[in-house]
């Protein structure tokens, strides 16, 4: 495809919609077909198990989620056949339609907690609704419906303080207490939020993901925003008891919002402000942060983590292209994920942010 | 307890809720198993007590722990170019044999003064003798230091502070001179003992990552790391140029090749989104559409010196290019020295300085290039006046081999009034070994051991001194033309190269970029000429006139291995144990065979002469030549094409080396067909029936030397010509004679 015509494709995408993004994709799948081969054959078992090595080799419906979204992405209807395969299997073992959050291999109970993950269900769903989009089984559809409604019921709730807004529960249980509501604003994906409801009519969910958006402004007026914020009535503050830096939770935040096609949200800008002055060549990436003062307490040479802050810089528009590495399965699972979800957000939704 | 935030909708449930925690309160005591309650209708409630797995809330990302892991060196070598390609070479090590040789390298530096260290990794064949083998290293023409060749059975590293103010920004010229004596022998035979391979990939300034500067100079820094393991050198987006792509392309390829000297630099034309090499990416080139043309120097995610396109819509893109100094093409691109004819040219006209030689064995070859209408197929004769000098007391059997095109023309003895300059010795050759186009002029110089059982003996004079005031007489020719490939393969550029159906599966994508790079390097731009990559399904699309090549002969050419002949040969003597005795009892027969056998040779031999487009002698050749490849111009009737086969396991990187030498160096392809040897030498078969053509209008100047050429090209035809002429005329006359008696 001319690179030309591309461009004026991408602007003309923005008003045209997801239907066209659907053409984009494909190409990009094509193009990018040994990046997902690299990725399967490092991450993803025979039986569709995605692995987290780092994670004591455990699988999460994370992962599960991750992996199918983009299985469909790169037109992988027989790896997405596996990969959901293996979920219901072994995850969708709870009494509702949502998936109990990991599986654990070379143990007797290998669900021992069936608490769920509010981002992985999102992101099964949000796969199973592509997946009737691409390959159309409309059994997958229905799936997505179930888990959308149910995950609309355990986990969307009321705001505390802030009538009639709602927020997302990282999970049914472990997250509501006396005095407060804990949440992970990275597990919002407004976009995947708004295709699931749009596919399946929970219409909560589209609600939910410009709440948070509005959510994530406000966390993003004093600094980056944290990895777990406590809200109570009094209002929003990072997490007492949970993780209060921008850590490897807080670093899906600008990426899910570019992805989400809202590149000049707060929250990126904070972040690319702080990847401009603190990424550099042959230093590892910053991936946990002092979210106030953006000191860098943490970084990785994972190349993940690269894409995502090169990506985000380029999103402000500082450099020409973006400083996204190639792409390598030598990485975690975790950071070579967000690598093809960098590399995804780039390219459908900031066509100048090529990596150079 | 504060619950109000809670919705008023939740809160009958979460009653419920509390009631069923409490009812499972039991059950999490059974072996941390959380139960869950009935869910019907459950919406977030306040567990509390209920506990969360540390993964949970905090999983593990790092993939080593920060306080466990070893501080990575921070290393990074800029290495050394080597700008010489009759240095051989295996991937990244090249091999310096002999007893003193000086080979050249460049060196990039961004930030001269950051960089202080040289590293050079070397090993060195056993027979050298430490005390007198060692390499003498200068950068920019000064010396800096002598490091003894010690490097025996592993590869060792030396090392070298470069004192502030050695070191410039950009291109660093480094010459090492390495001195090797051996152990035991002297002579031209041991010379050959006497090697030191030098890792061209681990030799160089040693850096740490972060200076390596982002600018042009950082990224020719990259440029030269990156092909120093003859590794491509990515090219990326250059499709989303559309219709221009291809122009880019081209001016990229040649544009970065002329920029740098040595191996030809192979690209790689990728999308945007690839996946890491196996090894690190030092440099790359990417393209993007702009409004506005633009070239930066960034760093990309990888680490990787990114020159960066922005390129606009109808973008000459000499325009751009022409704004980095660093793309200056450097002097290697130009093609050899032009002499001209019916004139003496000195040495120093065709880039023969003054030289010294100093070693038991040396062979220099000197390209020069003659007129492509130039053209002597007669007797003339074309003179050297060599001004030279040698030492004093030399061995008898010292000399002096002057060669030209591979044919001695004259062997110097270097003895008896050594120690004096000699001026102008003539040394007279036929001209007609020269040809049109690239020729080579090859001086090789052998001095025994004395004697040859001892360790030569600290010599530090040199044997020999060769004159740049020395001259070669060419002699003059009109405008003439004989078909030969040497012309069209001086012409190749990277477009030349086409590629059919058949063919894609014989060369790769990768396999047409590594010879795109080789041909690079324009030897100018003649005339447009084309490689047609064939496959051996295709042969019969190579258009051959009327010489006949035999397929199963071309095919065997290419695909025979030597160890695959040496295994026949071998099974062949023992399969037939009785061979030996059989040929000794066939005596008389045996000998009126070989008789027979010996006319119908001379038989065939006339015949030839007399009729030489006979494709028996093609056959001949091919029958006993094995290669890499083959390269076939046989139809003068289409002198801009050359039609290429190789070999199914040949390597496509040696092929193009040989290539980029032979356009370098001369000795290429020549003729009408064209075998690059597994030794990496052409061997080339030249019709005996090619026509010369006048290009000009017969005049009474040129007639006597354009009919010599027609006459040479065929004299045996000619001869019995005139022969049937005299004979006709004879019998005319006869008959005249006769008819005018009858009369009286």
């Amino acid at each position: 495809m001319n690179r030309r015509s591309f461009l004026c494709s991408g602007a003309a995408l923005t008003m045209a919609g997801p239907s066209l993004a659907q053409g984009l994709t494909d190409e990009f799948g094509q193009i990018a077909r040994p990046l997902w081969e690299a990725w399967k054959e490092r991450f993803l078992m025979p039986d569709g198990r995605v692995v987290d090595t780092l994670q004591r080799t455990a699988s999460h419906s994370e992962g599960q989620g991750y992996g199918m979204v983009l299985a469909t992405y790169f037109d992988d209807a027989e790896a997405f056949g596996r990969m959901y395969q293996w979920t219901e299997r072994n995850l969708a073992v709870r009494g509702d339609p949502l998936l109990a959050w990991r599986w654990l291999p070379d143990q007797v109970n290998a669900v021992p907690d069936r608490n769920n993950a509010s981002d992985g269900d999102l992101f099964y769903a949000w796969a199973l609704v592509r997946a009737f989009a691409r390959f159309g089984d409309r059994a997958h559809l229905t799936r997505a419906q179930e888990i959308a409604e149910a995950l609309a019921a355990t986990c969307i709730i009321a705001m505390p303080g802030r009538e009639g807004a709602t927020i997302l529960l990282p999970a049914q249980f472990g997250f509501v207490h006396e005095t407060h509501v804990s949440i992970n604003p990275s597990y919002y994906m407004p976009l995947a939020m708004r295709e699931v409801a749009a596919a399946t009519g929970v219409s909560a969910l589209a609600i939910c993901a410009q709440q948070g958006e509005a959510l994530m402004d406000q966390l993003a007026q004093n600094g980056l925003v944290p990895d777990w914020v406590d809200i109570s009535a009094d209002g929003m503050r990072a997490s007492e008891n949970l993780s209060a830096n921008t850590g490897y939770e807080a670093l899906r935040v600008p990426l899910f919002l570019v992805w989400s096609r809202i590149p000049r949200h707060l929250a990126v800008r904070r972040m690319a402000a702080v990847y401009a002055r603190t990424v550099q060549p042959g230093v590892g990436v910053p991936t946990v942060l002092e979210p106030v003062s953006g000191t860098v307490l943490e970084s990785s040479p994972d190349a993940g983590y690269q894409a995502i802050a090169g990506l985000i810089t380029c999103s402000e528009g500082m450099t020409a292209g973006a400083q996204i590495p190639p792409f390598t399965n030598t990485q975690p699972y975790y950071p070579a994920t967000l690598h093809l979800f960098a590399m995804i957000a780039a390219y459908e939704t900031l066509p100048e942010c090529v990596p150079i | 307890m504060t619950l109000s935030f809670l919705s008023s909708r939740s809160m009958p449930v979460l009653v419920l809720a509390a009631a069923l925690n409490l009812g499972a309160l039991p059950a999490l005591a059974q072996g941390g198993l959380i139960l869950l309650p009935d869910q019907d209708g459950v919406t977030a409630s306040v567990e509390e007590g209920f506990v969360l797995s540390p993964d949970r809330v905090n999983p593990h990302r790092m993939a080593v722990d920060a306080d466990d892991a070893a501080p990575a060196p921070r290393k990074w070598v800029s290495p050394l170019r080597l700008t010489d390609l009759q240095v051989r070479r295996n991937g990244a090590v090249a091999r310096v044999t002999g007893e003193r040789e000086v080979v050249s390298f460049d060196l990039y530096v961004a930030d001269a003064a950051r960089t202080q260290r040289l590293q050079l990794t070397t090993v060195s064949s056993i027979n050298l003798l430490p005390e007198r083998s060692f390499m003498r290293v200068m950068v920019n023409g000064v010396e800096l230091q002598t490091i003894q060749l010690d490097n025996f059975e592993t590869p060792g590293m030396d090392e070298i502070v470069i004192p502030q103010g050695t070191l410039r920004p950009g291109r660093n010229g480094v010459q090492i001179e390495f001195r090797q004596g051996h152990r035991i022998f002297c002579g031209p035979e041991a010379s050959f003992d006497l090697w030191t391979d030098i890792n061209l990939v681990e030799s160089g300034l040693v850096l740490d990552p972060a200076d390596t500067g982002a600018g042009a100079d950082g990224f020719m820094m990259g440029l030269a790391a990156q092909s120093a393991a003859l590794a491509p050198v990515e090219i990326r987006g250059i499709d989303s140029l559309g219709a221009e792509a291809e122009t880019w392309r081209r001016t990229l390829v040649r544009r970065l090749n002329q920029a740098l000297v040595g191996t030809p630099v192979v690209f790689s034309f990728t999308d945007y989104w690839t996946a890491a090499q196996q090894d690190r990416t030092h440099a790359r080139i990417t393209v993007l559409p702009a409004a506005q043309s633009r070239i930066s120097f960034q760093v990309g995610g990888d680490g990787a010196r990114v020159m960066l396109l922005e390129v606009a819509q109808g973008t000459n893109p000499a325009d751009l290019l022409d704004q980095i100094p660093q793309l200056e093409p450097q002097a290697q691109a130009a093609r050899a020295p032009l002499l001209a004819t019916d004139a003496e040219n000195t040495f120093s006209d065709f880039g023969i300085q003054t030289e010294q030689f100093s070693q038991r064995y040396a062979i220099r070859n000197h390209p020069f290039r003659l007129p492509d209408d130039w053209l002597i197929l007669t007797a003339a004769k074309a003179r050297i006046y060599l001004d030279y000098a040698y030492a004093t007391g030399l061995p008898d059997e010292a000399m002096l081999l002057i060669s030209v095109n591979g044919q001695a023309i004259r062997l110097l003895p270097l003895r008896d009034e050594g120690g004096a300059p000699i001026i102008r010795f003539p040394i007279d050759f036929e001209a007609r070994i020269m040809q049109p186009g690239t020729n080579t002029l090859t001086f090789e110089m052998m001095v025994p051991g004395d004697p040859s059982d001892l360790p030569c003996p600290a010599y530090d004079q040199p044997f020999l001194q060769i004159g740049e005031t020395s001259s070669l007489f060419v002699p003059y020719s009109p405008p003439m033309s004989i078909p030969d490939m040497d012309l069209a393969f001086s012409a190749l550029t990277p477009d030349s190269l086409r590629r059919n159906e058949m063919s894609g599966r014989a060369y790769s994508e990768a396999d047409v970029l590594t010879l795109a790079a080789a041909l690079a390097r324009a030897r100018g731009d003649i005339r447009p000429s084309t490689l047609h990559l064939i496959s051996l399904d295709d042969l019969g699309a190579v258009p051959m006139a009327h010489h006949r090549a035999d397929r199963k002969l071309l095919e065997d050419a290419v695909l025979i291995t030597p160890e695959y002949e040496a295994l026949i040969a071998a099974q062949q003597e023992a399969d037939d144990p009785f061979s030996a005795r059989r040929q000794q009892k066939r005596g008389l027969t045996a000998a009126f065979s070989n008789i027979w056998t010996l006319l119908l040779d001379r038989v065939y031999w006339v015949r030839d002469r007399i009729f030489p487009s006979n494709g028996d002698q093609l056959n001949a050749w091919l029958a006993e030549r094995r290669g890499q490849a083959v390269l076939m111009h046989l139809d003068p009737s289409r002198p801009d094409e050359i039609w290429m086969l190789r070999s199914a396991d040949s390597d496509m990187t040696q092929i193009a080396q040989s290539i980029a030498a032979a356009r370098e160096y001369g000795r290429g392809p020549r003729g009408q067909v064209a075998i690059l040897g597994h030794d990496g030498r052409w061997d080339n078969w030249i019709a005996p029936d090619r026509r010369p053509v006048l290009l000009e209008d017969w005049s009474f100047q040129n007639f006597r030397t354009a009919m010599g050429n027609f006459v040479s090209a065929r004299p045996i035809f000619y001869t019995f010509l005139m022969l049937f002429l005299a004979l006709g005329s004879a019998l005319v006359a006869l008959r005249l004679v006769i008819s005018t008696r009858e009369k009286l």
